[in-house]
């Protein structure tokens, strides 16, 4: 009984790791597809209406419900200080915090070209990100329950 | 209404004044920091003072910080305000810019290296125009040109005459709020009292104002405030010619003053406006040195 007991919990964090290496993966693709769409939305907002960097990034949080880091790197720009993440290397998080350290800092014109530039940057990592999610995201949810399933056979 | 705007050692020192009584705040990078405060005094850490040692100098980053705040971090949401010299903020205060203007061609597309700023502050006086609202407003009302030097009063007195003409004489009233420092208006809603028969147009030129403004909105009268060049005059013209009155103001500091404008000159022949009011700074802001009539005769000292 104890025996199957441990085979299953094996089965269990095994699974419980592929799922959490894949869903880093999958978090990542939301989070680049969350700041694509920030971009377009203060794109869309400076052109028209020109309000306030903090106005839209608001009214963006409540329509989008985007990723909680994303949610957390907004508060951090209002506060002044961005932080890093666990989420994003090195070079993305230099793009992110380039990307809010440009906001509100030139006319419109500028201001929307700039952005644009920012959205090409992050299309590229998001076609990263995706193929990262394809090709280990995706296969290590799979992995992490067969190598369980393995181990706990073994262990039996 | 200046906290979160202006830096905090300037607050601090402020918090030891009555806000009633402050006029205006000068910032000028490596000079100590002017008030007007029923005069001209410097400002220290514990109040006002004469002696320029106690005074607290404005740095470069002040300016920068005060100018970031009031544009909400957002150039591109107030650079037409910029490149216009000004910016306003909520509760109203105006602040002036002077610095290096960013020319392309004949336009300026904004200023940079912004070394003085000039915070003007509002109050609202209510009740300030019951001394010339009769002038104004009997047997019906007027087209009337306020004149005042700068920081005279004006706005605080058509401000007041839009609310007593709304409220007295319910009429319907279109204020052309260029600058946005009659009504302070934030997400469009005024926060001065105006009435509940005014309408404000804001962020638009007079004459886009004034021309749209009464095709769509039908008021009975026309407010707006600083008349400064021909196409304001044009402007105003435009109104009066749709059977609208117009209560206007313009900086000037005398009649006579006034008839050498040369935009002003068809407005003074076709004797446009029917009441004229000059005021000063002689006995504190908004003194009323009188009330003329389009003849320049003077009906009220």
């Amino acid at each position: 009984m104890i025996t199957i007991l441990i085979a299953l919990l094996v089965v269990g964090c095994s699974s419980y790791l592929g799922w959490g290496i894949g869903n880093y993966y999958k978090k990542r693709v939301k989070f680049f597809r969350d700041v694509k769409d920030m971009l377009n939305y203060l794109i869309n907002n400076i052109n028209f209406y020109k309000d306030s960097v903090n106005y839209n990034l608001e009214k963006f949080i409540n329509q989008y419900k985007p990723n909680t880091t994303l949610i957390e790197i907004v508060n951090d720009y209002k506060d002044k200080k961005i932080k890093s993440y666990a989420l994003l290397k090195n070079d993305e998080f230099h793009l992110v915090n380039n990307i809010f350290e440009h906001l509100g800092k030139s006319d419109s014109e500028n201001q929307i070209m700039g952005l644009k530039n920012f959205s090409f940057q992050v299309d590229e990592l998001i076609n990263k990100c995706d193929e990262d999610y394809n090709k280990i995201g995706k296969i290590s949810n799979k992995l992490g329950t067969l190598l369980g399933i393995t181990l706990a056979v073994f262990f039996i | 209404m200046l906290d979160g705007y202006l830096p905090s050692q300037i607050i601090n020192a402020l918090k030891h004044l009555s806000i009633n009584k402050l006029n205006e705040i000068r910032l000028r990078v490596g000079n100590p920091v002017v008030i007007d405060y029923g005069g001209l005094y410097y400002l220290s850490s514990v109040g006002i003072t004469d002696v320029i040692g106690k005074s607290i100098i404005c740095t470069k980053d002040m300016i920068e910080y005060t100018v970031a705040q009031a544009c909400e971090n957002s150039i591109y949401a107030y650079n037409d305000d910029i490149k216009q010299g000004y910016l306003t903020i909520p509760g109203g205060a105006r602040i002036g810019l002077a610095g290096t203007c960013v020319r392309e061609g004949p336009t300026i597309k904004t200023i940079k290296n912004i070394s003085s700023l000039n915070i003007r502050i509002p109050h609202e006086v209510k009740n300030c125009s019951l001394k010339i609202l009769e002038f104004v407003t009997e047997p019906s009302i007027h087209n009337t040109l306020i004149l005042s030097p700068p920081g005279a009063g004006k706005t605080t007195l058509l401000r007041d005459l839009a609310f007593q003409i709304s409220q007295r004489y319910l009429q319907n009233i279109l204020i052309i709020d260029e600058r946005n420092e009659i009504a302070n208006t934030i997400n469009g809603i005024p926060q001065y009292k105006l009435g509940i028969f005014c309408d404000v147009m804001t962020n638009c030129t007079k004459k886009f104002g004034l021309e749209n403004g009464i095709r769509s909105m039908r008021p009975d009268v026309v407010m707006t405030d600083e008349i400064a060049n021909a196409s304001d005059v044009q402007a105003i013209h435009y109104a009066l010619g749709c059977g609208v009155k117009a209560i206007a103001t313009t900086h000037c500091d005398s009649l006579i003053a006034l008839k050498d404008k040369k935009d002003f000159e068809q407005l003074i022949e076709k004797k446009t406006f029917e009441r004229y009011i000059l005021l000063s700074t002689k006995n504190g802001a908004g003194t009323i040195e009188g009330v003329f009539d389009k003849n320049f005769k003077c009906l009220c000292m």
